[in-house]
């Protein structure tokens, strides 16, 4: 792994959230990414928030790199990995933020505007809260729209993450809560991957709490070769934890 | 004068507080409407309707509230007007009119016609009285009809305060008259829906014309005309509308659904949340040249048919294909008023056990599905996520591809994961126990060779493993014939709870129930979704527990190829399997040999001899000698299926050759793969039907069995043969000879002939000694492979190693 950026040090302040995207091939693609994290951004500054930028590219490939060139010009931290895991990814930039809060943009993904204020705000008001918008909106390969619950929502069900996944990994949370619950490995070749859906089963069990911001939305990409399309190809699973576990639901009618 | 409950009270009440003459207070009280009035105060329900009358005579008839549709200020003040007569608003007019005499001159309601009263009662012009005054101290107690509108009215609405409460809900008589001919318009044709509103009342009314009813007695009771009608839904349509800008009138006093009859219905407001005009024009391109209203196309039509769709949250088509009773009619309509409360879905995307029970007078559970998918969808159209669809849209012009409806997921009651997370749970709910040590998946049970193996391999497993628990699981049936073969295993059959899923969500449910479990130890015996569960996740799952695998026999299809599970579905399951277990010897070497195992393969591959299932006791062994010394002749017996496997051609052919051996026949088809003329048998075929038990077969009466088979493992039906001492005469296919051979029975080698059985039955006929002879080796040999000792030594291996 190579630190790309040459004046990381001089961010010894605190900043309120630590914004972060992750790039792996996605080329000019991320252009439009990064755009929309730089309005996010400003929007964010303007109300008085202070936000690392960061940018992980791992095993990317020459035009991603070359697209994020100028970046450290910007005031991003640029890094380097090699994981090919996206688990791992989120959790090296954890671990090199120095924001109280962290958020994740992917590089073929859109931030709606107010994503990082408005999130934010919702997050101060308890340290348990993980938050994610309110929409996401597919495009290019889907026209759908999913509407995300919240954990406190009337309909919110939390034996469907049994059988579907309720939230993706572009939300923003306190800092510890992604050191205190790092991303699993993603392991196609032993059948697990899902790490998304298997963290917000863990955090879930752990006592964090979902938490919807309203009027907020990301929009994503939906792409052929995603790599959740490419997990339920292959097959893949979620790893076991408590939710899956009929064990930790309290028996109706039991007989014992 | 009209009688209400309590009113002499209010009388007494309204000349104390008011200083009226008791005519005055009589009058005022007739006048005085509860439902009116609390609308017209802006008073919630919480205030009693005692109350109600207190606060009018304290507060609303000073502040020149009108009490009831027959007296109106407005009208009052007007007439006043037109007569130029001064008045001062700031006094109770009420009080003035009493107090200055009610007249003719003076018109008060717009609910009260002086000529059609007078024309209607020609006695009551006669005898001089003002006719209003008449018809408030008399005619409306009488029943006496104020308007020509309202000349059915008491056919159908005969409660005591029916017309005031009913002229309540209109603001005038022109409202009442747009209502009725509205209502009855063609237009409307196919949208009352009787069942639905007699399901409501819950009650059988004595008059024929239900959708009358409604307009002048129904709509006064918390009950919907159709199940296309939410009222709450409407009167968010019409607010929003409103605040739009829209040219349409706020809701003010009108009732909502007199509101939607005279304008909602023109400025084109669907009144339920259940018809989406974009998606049902979408889904159904016929109707793109609809003329008019699509909606009118729903609730006409569309509504009876299964194939429509009008909303994401309700098919038809799939819902009655799912139901198990014939739907006549709407789909939707009994979908309300049996399927939701039964938990039946909606749509395959759609669970609605996250939202509690509906009064159906009011809504229903898809309703409020519908209404929160709306809600969200509202919230998408708002200004602020407007500029940010369009800022983000200005990035990436591409965000509006692919173009067409866009489409809400709403987990988890709409998503595609919401059916299959209700069946998750219902299949958890319906287990006994959280925690079972094993799971032993079954594809069903049936009267079955492999039934009875799983049978006594459950039991088996029970005594070998004494303090754990055991669930055996029926996967792709639910028949359960013989519960007493499993012993006191619990038995679950997930079949049921997914019947209708495709092949990929049968193998997710079993996969959430083997993983919810987490037993230490899966068995699969014969189970075809459990060969499709690991044969996908066995990888997966082997991390969590043993995956162990029951064989019996290959099959072979109609080209001669092997085929089945020790074929194609082991491979990708048996590099996870802890063990395999066969019911013969043939089988596993044949195994052992394809796949060149080494030893340390190998010796995971287990053969279990299934113990016999009848009584030792039973010795045949001298019978057919018996018999040939009693001259009897020849007779035998087949048991079997008639399935191509079994060759029950042979059976046929060999007693057409051999008229004089008779040969009982039980069995029955299953596979249907293979067709007889079971009415044109040869004579000496009996047919005996199925037997439920082997004791059933007077075993005694024959000289020998007769077994056919074009491949095999080891039949349990051979092995309860063999052990009763009965002369075996077989085909030596697949497993056969694990236990069957020249020197314990007779048989007859691959290709099956007619003409190699003729031959061993003559034989059996010159050699009566040396069938007895057989006879009694093969019982010694069946009593040494296969005993319940050695296969619970065999179990209890297993989990040794």
């Amino acid at each position: 792994m190579m630190r790309l950026s040459r004046n990381c040090l001089r961010n010894k302040m605190t900043f309120n959230i630590s914004a972060i995207i992750t790039a792996h091939e996605e080329a000019l693609m991320a252009g439009m990414s990064l755009r929309s994290f730089l309005d996010a951004v400003d929007y964010a500054q303007n109300r008085g928030l202070v936000v690392e930028k960061m940018i992980i590219l791992d095993k990317a490939n020459e035009p991603t790199i070359e697209l994020f060139s100028e970046a450290e010009s910007l005031g991003f931290k640029l890094y380097q990995t090699d994981y090919g895991d996206q688990g791992k990814v989120r959790n090296f930039a954890v671990e090199r933020s120095q924001g109280s809060a962290v958020a994740f943009l992917d590089a073929d993904d859109l931030w709606g505007y107010n994503w990082l204020s408005s999130a934010y705000e919702l997050m101060l008001q308890d340290e348990r809260y993980i938050v994610h918008p309110e929409f996401n909106w597919f495009f290019e390969g889907s026209n759908n729209t999913l509407v995300k619950i919240d954990q406190e929502d009337k309909y919110y069900n939390q034996e469907f993450l049994r059988a579907a996944n309720y939230w993706d990994a572009l939300c923003l949370a306190n800092r510890e809560v992604y050191l205190e619950s790092p991303y699993c490995e993603r392991d196609v070749k032993a059948g697990f991957a899902y790490e998304d859906w298997y963290w917000n089963c863990e955090t879930v069990s752990k006592g964090y709490i979902h938490k919807v911001v309203p009027e907020t939305i990301h929009f994503k990409r939906r792409r052929a070769s995603s790599q959740t399309i490419e997990a339920s190809k292959n097959k893949t699973l979620m790893r076991m934890n408590d939710i899956l576990l009929y064990s930790n639901y309290i028996k109706e009618g039991s007989l014992e | 004068m009209v009688k209400q409950e309590g009113s002499s009270e209010k009388i007494d009440l309204t000349m104390e507080r008011l200083e009226l003459s008791q005519r005055d207070a009589t009058m005022l009280v007739g006048l005085f409407n509860n439902s009116f009035y609390r609308k017209r105060s802006k008073l919630s329900l919480t205030v009693s309707d005692s109350e109600l009358f207190t606060h009018y005579l304290e507060k609303g008839i000073y502040e020149n509230i009108s009490p009831g549709p027959f007296f109106s200020i407005e009208i009052y003040t007007k007439s006043l007007e037109e007569q130029r007569v001064k008045y001062d608003f700031n006094s109770p007019l009420l009080i003035r009119w009493l107090r200055t005499g009610a007249s003719k001159s003076l018109k008060v309601s717009d609910f009260f016609d002086y000529d059609y009263y007078g024309d209607r009662y020609p006695d009551v012009r006669e005898s001089g009285i003002d006719l209003l005054d008449h018809f408030l101290r008399h005619g409306l107690s009488e029943k006496r009809i104020p308007l020509k509108e309202l000349q059915d009215f008491y056919s159908f609405n005969k409660t005591i305060n029916g017309l005031s409460d009913y002229l309540a809900i209109f603001e005038s008589r022109n409202q009442l008259r747009l209502f009725l001919s509205g209502y009855f318009d063609s237009r409307l044709d196919g949208y009352f829906q009787e069942e639905f509103y007699l399901e409501q009342l819950g009650y059988s009314l004595s008059v024929t014309d239900l959708k009358k009813h409604y307009a002048y007695a129904g709509i006064l009771l918390k009950v919907r005309p159709s199940c296309l009608y939410n009222e709450s839904y409407y009167i968010s349509q019409v607010e929003r509308k409103v605040r739009a800008g829209d040219e349409i009138d706020s809701l003010n006093f009108s009732h909502p659904f007199v509101h939607w009859i005279i304008q909602g219905y023109d400025a084109k407001i669907s009144p339920t949340p259940l018809f989406a005009e974009n998606y049902y024009l979408s889904t159904h391109k016929d109707l793109m040249g609809w003329k008019g209203w699509v909606f009118r196309h729903y609730y006409a039509f569309g509504v009876n048919e299964k194939f429509r769709k009008a909303s994401p949250v309700f098919d038809g088509g799939y819902y009655s294909k799912i139901v198990e009773w014939n739907i006549e009619g709407s789909p939707l309509l009994d979908y309300l008023m049996r399927g939701e409360a039964k938990g039946i879905p909606s749509a395959p995307d759609v669970n609605l056990s996250s939202i509690p029970p509906q009064e159906l007078s009011l809504s229903s559970k898809i309703e409020e599905c519908a209404l929160y998918i709306q809600s969200k969808s509202h919230d998408l159209d708002s200004e602020l996520m407007q500029s940010m669809i369009t800022r983000a849209g200005y990035i990436e012009p591409l965000l509006h591809q692919p173009r067409g409806e866009r489409v809400l997921q709403v987990p988890p009651i709409k998503h595609a994961g919401a059916a299959r997370a209700e069946r998750f749970t219902q299949i958890r709910k319906a287990l006994n126990s959280y925690e079972y040590d094993n799971i032993v998946l079954i594809p069903h049970c049936r009267m079955s060779g492999a039934a009875r193996v799983a049978g006594v391999f459950t039991s088996s497993l029970m005594r070998a493993l004494e303090n754990e628990s055991v669930l055996v699981v029926t996967t792709d049936l639910s028949n359960f014939e013989k519960p007493d073969w499993f012993g006191r295993a619990e038995i679950f059959d997930i079949s049921h709870f997914i019947e209708y899923c495709g092949p990929e969500e049968k193998v997710l449910a079993l996969l959430d129930l083997v993983r919810g479990i987490s037993p230490k130890r899966v068995f699969n015996i014969n189970s075809r979704l459990g060969w499709e569960l690991t044969q996908t996740y066995a990888k997966q799952l082997s991390v969590s527990f043993d995956i162990f695998a029951y064989l019996f026999t290959y099959d072979i299809d109609k080209e001669g190829n092997k085929v089945g599970y020790p074929i194609s579905w082991l491979l990708p399951s048996a590099n996870y399997l802890s063990g395999i277990l066969f019911d013969n010897k043939y089988l596993r070497d044949e195994i052992c040999d394809r796949y060149a195992l080494p030893s340390t393969l190998a010796n995971k591959l287990n053969v279990l001899y299934t113990p016999p299932s009848i009584d030792s006791a039973i010795d045949c062994t001298d019978v057919f000698l018996n018999r040939r010394k009693s001259g009897k002749s020849l007779k035998c017996f087949w048991a079997g299926r008639f399935d191509r496997q079994k060759r029950f051609d042979v059976v046929v052919d060999v007693a057409k050759l051999m008229p004089d051996l008779e040969i009982h026949v039980w069995g029955k088809s299953v596979l249907n793969d293979d067709t007889f003329d079971f009415e044109n048998l040869p004579q000496n075929i009996k047919l005996q039907g199925e037997y439920e038990d082997f004791d059933e077969i007077p075993l005694r009466s024959f000289d020998f069995f007769f077994y056919t088979s074009d491949w095999d493992g080891l039949p349990t039906v051979l092995i309860d043969i063999a052990c009763s001492g009965v002369p075996v005469l077989s085909c030596d296919s697949g497993g056969i000879t694990d236990l069957f051979s020249h020197e314990n029975s007779w048989l007859v080698g691959a290709p099956l002939s007619v003409i190699d059985f003729v031959d061993q039955i003559v034989l059996m006929q010159e050699n009566p000694d040396e069938v007895q002879k057989r006879a009694k080796q093969l019982l010694l040999d069946v009593h040494n492979l296969c005993n319940s000792a050695s296969y619970d030594e065999a179990v209890s291996k297993l989990f040794k190693e």
